[in-house]
C-alpha cells in the first residue's frame, strides 16, 4: 500500500527541499531592524575588494559602528570594474544597497537611471561648507547633486628617476610636452632592457579606459565628445600617436591601468599615469619598498602638455552615492560624512593610502601628513587640472564606442581616418538619439 | 501489441488510485516539463515579446512598444554581422579540426594493446575541466609577457618576437579556438572510440584476408561504419559551439575590439552590460531561429539513426 | 582470428600519436598546477621554469585569507550541484519511464521538444529569466540556481534514462505484474535496478553541468556570498588582480579538483552512458 504512494511522496520531498533551500538563500533585500532599533545599512564598495585598502576600510567601518551604536554596516565588496553592472542589477533586482562607492561616471549613470537620492538635503551644513566645491559640482545631474566626494584620486604623471638616469636622461626633469615624452620613450627603448615598459596607458574597452585616455586626448587638442559636439573624426594625431606607442613597444596593449602597477613594483615601468594611491599599491606588491625608497625612485607631476600648454588630469576620484530605495538615508548620510570628513577616517584611510582629502579643513587638521612631495604636487598642481568628462546616461555607451575605436587603432592596420569616421557615425547616433 | 495491454492495465490502475484522479503519464512527465517551462519555454515566449519593445533597464521611463525597430536596427548593426561571422568561424574551425584530431586519436588509441586501456580515461580529462578554468588557463598560456606559448614557439623558431596573442584581432581568434579544441577533442575521441569498438570483428578480418591495406581498410570499412557517429557528434558539437560562452568570456571578453565576439557574447553584453533587454532579445530570437534550423537537421539525423 | 602482421613503422606512429595527444591533453593541466605552486615574481620569469624550483603553498593559503570568499563559493557550488543531481535524477527518471513505457497523446512531440530545448542558447533566456526571478524573489537563492541548472541537465537525463528503460525487456515487467505487483511497484523493483548505470550517468552529467556553469550564477546572483566558484572566480580575477597568475591558477585547480575526483571514481558510467545510446545504430 505504502509502496504505491512513492510518486507523490517524492514530489512532496522535492518541493520541501526547494522550499528549504529558498530559506537558506541569500539576502532578499530585507533590511533587518532588531528590537533595540538598530538599523543596518548595506555598503557596496571596492575598497574592501582590494588587498591594498581592505584592512583600513574595515577599521573605519568598525570605528563608525563604535561611535554610532544604533547603526550596523553590512559590507559588500565588489570589483572596481563591476560597479555599474552590479549596482544596476541590484537596483532593478529590488535589492539596491543603501550606499555605494562609485566613480563619477557610474554615479551619474545611476542618477540618470533614477536609482539615487539627491543629497543636498541629507548632508549637514558643516559638511557642505567644508567639501571641495569643484568635486561636489562634478557630481551634478540635471541641477541636483547626487554624489558625495569621499577621497580625491586624480591621475598624475609618475616618473621613475632611477630608470631615467639609467637611460641617460635627467631624472629630475621629466618630459614637459608630449613631443619630449615621445622622444624620451624612444631613448628608453634603445638604452634599457626589453622588459622595461615606457608608458602606462589603459587601452581596455571600459569606462575607466576612456577616463584614463581622456587627458592624453585633451593634450592632443581634441576629445571625442565636447558638450553635444561630436568630433571623433578630428582625433587623427592622437590615434596615430597611440598606434605608434603599441607598434614601437612603448606600452603593453589591452591592459587595464591597474595591471601596470606590479611592473612598477618590479622597477619595470618608466612613466605612469596614475592616482596618488599608486604609491601604496606599489608598496603592497613589494613590502621592501619603504616610503624613503619609493620617493627616491618616483616623482610625480602634471601630464606633459600639447599645443595648448594646459595640463590635464582625469578625475578618478571616489564618491559615495545614497540610493533612492534606501530605508535608512539619514544613517547612510551620516556614514558618508564620517568617511569623508572624520579625523579617524582621514587618519586611518585617506592618509596612509595616499589619497587626497575632499574636505578643505583636512589639510589644516593634518598639515604634516599632507605635505609629502607627491601629495603636495597633487594638491597644488594636479587637482586644479581635473576636468569633467561627458558623464550622463550615455557615458558608458560613448566609452564603449570610443575605446573600441582606439582598440581597433592599436590591434589592426586599418587606415585611421576610416576607423575614426566609423566612431564618429556611431557617436552621432548615440548623442542625437536613435 | 504489448503497449495496448499495458494501457488497459493502466486504466484499471487509475480506478484504484484514490489520491489523485489524474492520468499517470501526466503525473510522471509534468514535473520535468514544468521545470523546463520555467527556464526555457516561458523565457522564450517572453523574449519574443520583449524583442518588440524598446526596453533599456537603465532608462526605465523610456520603455515603449516599437514593432520591428529592433529587427531593422539589426540589419545595419555591424557588430551583429561581425558576431555572426565570428560564430561561424569559431564553430566551423573548432568542429572540423577537433573532428580530424579526434579521429586520428581514436584510431591510435584503439590500436593500443588492452593493458593500456587506462590511457583512454587520461585523454578524456580536458573535457571535464570547467570552461572558466579553461579560459583562465589559456589566458595565461597565451599571455604576451609570461605566456608559455610564446616561449615554446620562439624556441622552436616558429616566431621571432613574442606575439600579443590576445591583443591582435586575428591571433585572438586563433587562441580561443585552440583553447576550445583542447577542451573538446576528448569528447570526439570518446565517441569515435566507441564507434570503432562497434565495428564487427569479422568484417575487419575479411578485409585483412582480402589483402586490403590499412588505408583501404580505413576507407572501405572504418569510415562507413563511423559515418553515423561522425554526423551525430559533429552536429551535436556544432550546436554546443554555437552556444559556447565561458571560454571566450574569460579569455578575451570578446575582444580585442569585437574580433572574438560571438553571438552569445554579444547578446550577453547587450543584456547584462548595456542593459538593452529589448534589442538583446531581438538578436536572441533571430539566433534561435538559426539554431532551430540546425536542430531540425539534427533531430532528423537522430531519428534516422535510431530507426534506420 | 586474423590479425595484421606486426609492422614497426605502424606501431611507432601509433605510439607517437598517442604520446603527442597525451602531452597535449595533460601539459596545460600540469602547467596550471606548476604555476599555482610558484610565487608571482617567479611567474614573471622569462623563460619560465618548467618545474617549481621553490614550490610554495602560499597561493592556496592566500585563497582562504584573501578578499574573495573562495570557501563560500566552494560551498555554494557543492550545495547547488548536489541538489541539481538529486532533482534531475528524480524528474528524469519519472519522465523517462513514462516516455519509454506509456502510450499517451503528444508523447513523441514531447520527446522531440525536450531534445530541442537543448539547442536553445541559454543566453537568450537570460533577460526574461532574470526579470522573472526578480518578480519571484528567486535572485540570490539556491532554489533559483538549482531550477536553472536542473533545466539544463534534464533533457539529456530524460533521453538517457528513456534509452536504458527501452532496453529493459517489457516481459520482465509483465512477469512481475502477473505476480500481482502494481505497475509502479514493478517499475520500482524490476525496472529501476536495471537502469542504475543510466541514472548514475545522468547524475554525473547534472553535477558537471551545475559545477561548470558560468552564465546562470553570473546573472542570477548579485550577492557575492551567493556566487558559485566559476562566477566567483570571474569576479575575483577580472578586477585589479588579473596579473595574479599564481593565485588564479590555485583557484582554478581548486575548482577543477572535485570534478577530477568524480571523474576518476565514476569514469566507467560516464563513458557507458555517453556512448551506449550513440552507437546503437
Amino acid at each position: 500500500m505504502l509502496k504505491k504512494k512513492w510518486v507523490p511522496l517524492t514530489l512532496v520531498l522535492v518541493l520541501v527541499a526547494m522550499i528549504l533551500t529558498a530559506c537558506g538563500g541569500g539576502s532578499s533585500g530585507q533590511k533587518s531592524s532588531d528590537s533595540q532599533g538598530t538599523v543596518e545599512i548595506t555598503f557596496v564598495n571596492w575598497a574592501t575588494a582590494e588587498e591594498a585598502t581592505k584592512q583600513q576600510m574595515l577599521d573605519v567601518i568598525k570605528e563608525f559602528e563604535k561611535q554610532n551604536p544604533g547603526i550596523k554596516v553590512k559590507n559588500v565588496p565588489i570589483p572596481v570594474g563591476e560597479q555599474l553592472n552590479q549596482l544596476t542589477i541590484m537596483t532593478t533586482g529590488g535589492n539596491a544597497p543603501d550606499i555605494a562607492q562609485v566613480h563619477f561616471d557610474v554615479g551619474i549613470s545611476l542618477a540618470a537611471m533614477g536609482a539615487l537620492e539627491p543629497n543636498d538635503n541629507l548632508l549637514s551644513k558643516e559638511f557642505l561648507d567644508d567639501v571641495n566645491k569643484k568635486l561636489y559640482d562634478f557630481g551634478m545631474y540635471e541641477g541636483k547633486h547626487y554624489l558625495i566626494p569621499w577621497v580625491g584620486h586624480p591621475l598624475g604623471f609618475w616618473y621613475n628617476k632611477k630608470l631615467l638616469q639609467q637611460a641617460g636622461l635627467d631624472p629630475n626633469n621629466p618630459p614637459q610636452t608630449i613631443d619630449e615624452l615621445t622622444k624620451a620613450m624612444e631613448i628608453i627603448k634603445q638604452k634599457l632592457p626589453n622588459d622595461v615598459v615606457p608608458l602606462q596607458i589603459d587601452t581596455t574597452i571600459r569606462t575607466l579606459g576612456l577616463s584614463h585616455e581622456w587627458s592624453f586626448m585633451s593634450a592632443f587638442g581634441t576629445v571625442p565628445v565636447d558638450g553635444d559636439k561630436v568630433q571623433a573624426n578630428k582625433m587623427g594625431p592622437y590615434a596615430e600617436w597611440l598606434r605608434m606607442l603599441v607598434q614601437k613597444g612603448y606600452t603593453l596593449p589591452g591592459k587595464k591601468f591597474g595591471e601596470f602597477r606590479p611592473l612598477a613594483a618590479q622597477n619595470r615601468l618608466v612613466f605612469g599615469f596614475d592616482g596618488p594611491s599608486f604609491k601604496g599599491i606599489v608598496q603592497s606588491f613589494d613590502k621592501s619598498i619603504t616610503d624613503e625608497k619609493f620617493y627616491e625612485t618616483w616623482g610625480v607631476t602634471t601630464l606633459p602638455v600639447g599645443a595648448d600648454k594646459k595640463p590635464y588630469s582625469a578625475p578618478d576620484d571616489h564618491n559615495l552615492a545614497i540610493f533612492k530605495a534606501s530605508k535608512h538615508k539619514e544613517a547612510a548620510a551620516k556614514f558618508a560624512e564620517f568617511l569623508a570628513r572624520s579625523d579617524f577616517s582621514i587618519k586611518t584611510y585617506v592618509i596612509p593610502l595616499g589619497f587626497l582629502p575632499t574636505v578643505q579643513s583636512a589639510v589644516q587638521r593634518f598639515p604634516k601628513e599632507f605635505s609629502d612631495p607627491a601629495r603636495k604636487a597633487f594638491i597644488e598642481k594636479i587637482v586644479p587640472a581635473e576636468v569633467r568628462l561627458p558623464y550622463g546616461p550615455n557615458y558608458s555607451k560613448i566609452a564603449t564606442v570610443v575605446m573600441a575605436g582606439m582598440q581597433e587603432v592599436i590591434t589592426t592596420n586599418k587606415p585611421i581616418p576610416e576607423i575614426l569616421n566609423n566612431v564618429q557615425t556611431k557617436l552621432e547616433g548615440i548623442i542625437n538619439g536613435k | 501489441m504489448v503497449n495496448k495491454k499495458i494501457g488497459k492495465e493502466l486504466n484499471e490502475e487509475e480506478g484504484k488510485r484514490g489520491w489523485l484522479r489524474l492520468p499517470l503519464p501526466f503525473l510522471l512527465v509534468f514535473p520535468a516539463i514544468f521545470v523546463l517551462s520555467i527556464v526555457i519555454l516561458y523565457p522564450l515566449i517572453s523574449s519574443s515579446f520583449l524583442s518588440l519593445f524598446h526596453y533599456e533597464l537603465t532608462k526605465p521611463n523610456e520603455i515603449e512598444f516599437n514593432l520591428l525597430t529592433n529587427y531593422k536596427n539589426m540589419l545595419h548593426d555591424d557588430t551583429f554581422w561581425l558576431a555572426f561571422k565570428n560564430t561561424l568561424i569559431f564553430t566551423g574551425v573548432s568542429v572540423v579540426v577537433s573532428l580530424v584530431i579526434g579521429l586520428i586519436g581514436a584510431i591510435a588509441i584503439d590500436q593500443l594493446p588492452e593493458r593500456f586501456a587506462g590511457l583512454r580515461g587520461v585523454v578524456l580529462v580536458p573535457w571535464i575541466i570547467p570552461g572558466v578554468v579553461v579560459g583562465f588557463l589559456f589566458m595565461l598560456i597565451f599571455d604576451v609577457e609570461v605566456g608559455i606559448a610564446n616561449v615554446i614557439l620562439k624556441h622552436a623558431g616558429i616566431i621571432k618576437e613574442f606575439l600579443p596573442w590576445l591583443m591582435d584581432e586575428h591571433l585572438a581568434m586563433i587562441a580561443v579556438i585552440v583553447a576550445n579544441i583542447w577542451n573538446q577533442v576528448p569528447f570526439y575521441i570518446l565517441m569515435f572510440t566507441a564507434g570503432l569498438k562497434a565495428i564487427p570483428m569479422d568484417v575487419k578480418e575479411a578485409a585483412i584476408v582480402e589483402g586490403a591495406s590499412r588505408w583501404q581498410e580505413f576507407i572501405h570499412v572504418t569510415l562507413p561504419y563511423l559515418r553515423g557517429i561522425l554526423v551525430i557528434t559533429s552536429l551535436l558539437m556544432v550546436i554546443r559551439n554555437f552556444n559556447n560562452f565561458p571560454i571566450i568570456y574569460t579569455m578575451t571578453g570578446g575582444g580585442p575590439v569585437f574580433s572574438t565576439t560571438t553571438l552569445v557574447i554579444y547578446i550577453y553584453r547587450l543584456a547584462f552590460e548595456q542593459f538593452n533587454l529589448g534589442y538583446a532579445s531581438a538578436v536572441g530570437i533571430v539566433w534561435c531561429a538559426v539554431l532551430l534550423i540546425v536542430s531540425m537537421i539534427y533531430v532528423k539525423m537522430l531519428y534516422k539513426q535510431v530507426h534506420g | 582470428m586474423f590479425r595484421r602482421r606486426f609492422s614497426l613503422g605502424w606501431t611507432l606512429s601509433v605510439w607517437g600519436t598517442v604520446i603527442v595527444i597525451l602531452g597535449w591533453s595533460l601539459f596545460p593541466i600540469y602547467w596550471m598546477l606548476v604555476t599555482s605552486l610558484k610565487t608571482n615574481m617567479d611567474v614573471f620569469k622569462v623563460p619560465p621554469d618548467f618545474w617549481p624550483l621553490k614550490p610554495t603553498l602560499e597561493n592556496y593559503t592566500a585563497l582562504t585569507t584573501g578578499i574573495s570568499p573562495i570557501g563560500r563559493f566552494f560551498f555554494n557550488s557543492l550545495i547547488t550541484a548536489l541538489l541539481t543531481v538529486l532533482i534531475t535524477i528524480v524528474l528524469a527518471t519519472l519522465a523517462g519511464y513514462a516516455l519509454s513505457r506509456l502510450k499517451f497523446r503528444f508523447r513523441d512531440q514531447i520527446l522531440v521538444s525536450v531534445l530541442v530545448t537543448q539547442m536553445f542558447p541559454l543566453v537568450v533566456m537570460l533577460a526574461p529569466l532574470y526579470l522573472l526571478y526578480v518578480k519571484a524573489h528567486l535572485l540570490n537563492t539556491y532554489t533559483g540556481m538549482v531550477i536553472a541548472f536542473t533545466s539544463f541537465a534534464l533533457p539529456f537525463g530524460i533521453w538517457m534514462i528513456k534509452g536504458f528503460i527501452d532496453s529493459v525487456p517489457v516481459e520482465i515487467e509483465q512477469a512481475a505484474m502477473v505476480d500481482g505487483c502494481s505497475r509502479l511497484k514493478a517499475m520500482w523493483t524490476v525496472v529501476l535496478p536495471l537502469t542504475i548505470p543510466g541514472i548514475v550517468a545522468t547524475g554525473i552529467f547534472a553535477f558537471l553541468d551545475a559545477w561548470n556553469n558560468l552564465l546562470f550564477p553570473l546573472t542570477l546572483t548579485n550577492d557575492i556570498m551567493m556566487k558559485t566558484l566559476p562566477a566567483g572566480m570571474v569576479l575575483a580575477f577580472t578586477g585589479q588582480f588579473k596579473h595574479d597568475w599564481s593565485g588564479m591558477m590555485a583557484a582554478s585547480f581548486i575548482t577543477t579538483l572535485p570534478v577530477l575526483i568524480l571523474f576518476v571514481l565514476l569514469q566507467r558510467y560516464l563513458v557507458e552512458g555517453l556512448t551506449g545510446g550513440a552507437v546503437k545504430g
